[in-house]
């Protein structure tokens, strides 16, 4: 017996050519499954036994939330705020810091940083040079965390490389509010770097505390 | 799992003997899930030469901070959570027990997450866009074998739409801002000094000036289209979504940033989802 099932694009219409002993061939039509009215495809298809499937509907409220939170973050302070000390690594808690990991935060805010030699206002008092080197390294906007000019690939290795101390100021601002952290990173010969936040005049914070 | 088959057979007149050789085409559902570990996998391995003088650089600079857990400012577990990531693609992939696959998607959500909280890349949004997409592989894998295959799919797909739809939300909301809307972030970051074609073609044509006015209608142009799409895209038809999904995001690398392929191409994957759903046939 010769046999081809021969597809049309739809499992539900599967049709079977049979060709007999006798070199017939009829065509043999396999069940058909109800046809769905047009339009109705996106809502009846995934809709039936949806709340049996617990986890489509967890991660559809989980997006559901973070969508929620991004859309009132202009209107709600304390959220724009939380976002900000989130990208200074201020947050309260590390573990308050890292559930936010899921937000998404791509260009978000407008964040600048600037690496220095020496710090903010080190050079006051003393007599104005000729070549007057104010101690800065590099000054830029950056897309989001401006703390990863610190922690993170090529401005890592190209600012720490040298080995010596370094003074960094981050700058976040969203609308009308706006954080300012200033951070010392402390060479050791034996240790590596050690990652200090202070306020403006460089007195120390408790690590990772709010000021 | 529902599949086309062909069966190719000869008949010998002689002896009516019959011969035949079956040849099982992949379901919609295992291509679905392949396209999207493919994206993810392509997307981790993007910047591969980048994350092996990150390593070094890390191993070599290491930095205490006491903000961190001692164990996510360890190298060590940023290099085996990248790597555990890759080898749970591969056997997510690769392995054809559904228990395996899994345990192996799994696996690879839990690297993710690892990635997106550790001290040498939290900041990077390939391992965000990552981990949403693992989640959807998660669930994904769970229903492969579903019977309903268009259900499974139309579901996922809503998953994959809605996953981008509030992705793009997120990056318009943070745009939402005067310095962005007068182009000032974009022209720093972009204009003055990007090696990219786009950017270095505009710096040899343009001045200055006219330069900041461009980077003042480039910015205004993303933010509209990440808001229009983060509010909107979900709300679309699968395919349309699909299509729509997939042109947005391919837009976005092209015109910005090559890099951005480790960010996008398991989004642009998720996005593709939406085209295997079937459309609906009309009453007959």
């Amino acid at each position: 017996m010769v046999g081809l099932i021969v597809g049309t694009g739809s499992a539900r219409d599967v049709r079977v050519l049979v060709a007999g002993r006798d070199g017939s061939k009829s065509m043999k039509r396999s069940k058909r499954q109800p046809n769905r009215k047009p339009g109705t495809d996106s809502v009846r298809s995934y809709g039936s036994g949806i709340a049996s499937d617990r986890g489509f509907v967890a991660i559809v409220i989980l997006i559901a939330v973070i969508a929620i939170w991004v859309l009132v973050m202009p209107v709600v302070p304390e959220i724009a705020t939380a976002t900000l000390r989130r990208f200074h690594l201020r947050t309260g808690s590390f573990a308050g810091w890292a559930a936010q990991f899921p937000i998404p935060a791509m260009y978000n805010f407008a964040n600048t940083y600037q690496v220095r030699k020496w710090p903010e206002g080190a050079m006051e008092g003393l007599p104005v040079m000729i070549d007057d080197d104010e101690g800065i390294i590099q000054e830029r906007y950056i897309n989001h965390f401006p703390s990863r000019v610190i922690t993170f690939g090529r401005e890592r290795h190209d600012f720490l490389v040298a080995k010596e101390d370094r003074w960094y100021k981050l700058r976040s601002s969203y609308q009308r509010l706006e954080l300012v952290s200033y951070v010392k990173l402390n060479y050791d010969d034996d240790t590596g770097y050690a990652y200090i936040r202070t306020d403006s005049d460089g007195k120390l914070l408790q690590s990772g505390a709010e000021q | 799992m529902s599949g086309a088959e062909a069966d190719l057979t000869t008949n010998d007149r002689q002896s009516d003997s019959v011969a035949k050789v079956s040849v099982a085409l992949p379901s919609r559902t295992l291509m679905a899930y392949w396209l999207v570990l493919f994206g993810i996998f392509i997307g981790l391995v993007w910047k591969w030469s980048f994350f092996v003088a990150c390593d070094q650089a890390y191993t070599d600079l290491p930095i205490m901070d006491s903000f961190f857990p001692a164990w996510l400012r360890e190298q060590l577990v940023l290099r085996w959570a990248y790597l555990g990531s890759l080898g749970a693609i591969l056997v997510a992939g690769i392995v054809p027990h559904s228990r395996v696959r899994q345990i192996a998607c799994w696996a690879l959500l839990a690297a993710a997450t690892v990635l997106c909280v550790h001290q040498g890349s939290y900041n990077d949004m390939t391992f965000v866009t990552t981990w949403w997409t693992a989640l959807w592989a998660v669930w994904f894998v769970h229903h492969i074998q579903d019977a309903d295959a268009d259900v499974v799919l139309s579901r996922a797909a809503f998953l994959s739409r809605a996953i981008i739809a509030m992705i793009l939300l997120g990056g318009a909301s943070g745009k939402w801002t005067a310095e962005y809307w007068s182009g000032e972030v974009f022209y720093d970051i972009y204009f003055v000094d990007r090696d990219f074609w786009l950017f270095n073609w505009l710096r040899s044509r343009f001045e200055e000036s006219t330069l900041r006015d461009i980077a003042t209608w480039h910015s205004r142009k993303v933010i509209v289209v990440e808001t229009i799409c983060g509010l909107g895209l979900w709300l679309l038809p699968p395919r349309i979504a699909g299509v729509v999904g997939i042109i947005v995001l391919t837009s976005i690398v092209l015109l910005s940033n090559v890099y951005l392929v480790s960010v996008l191409a398991c989004l642009i994957a998720l996005a593709a989802v939406g085209l295997f759903v079937r459309p609906v046939q009309a009453a007959e």
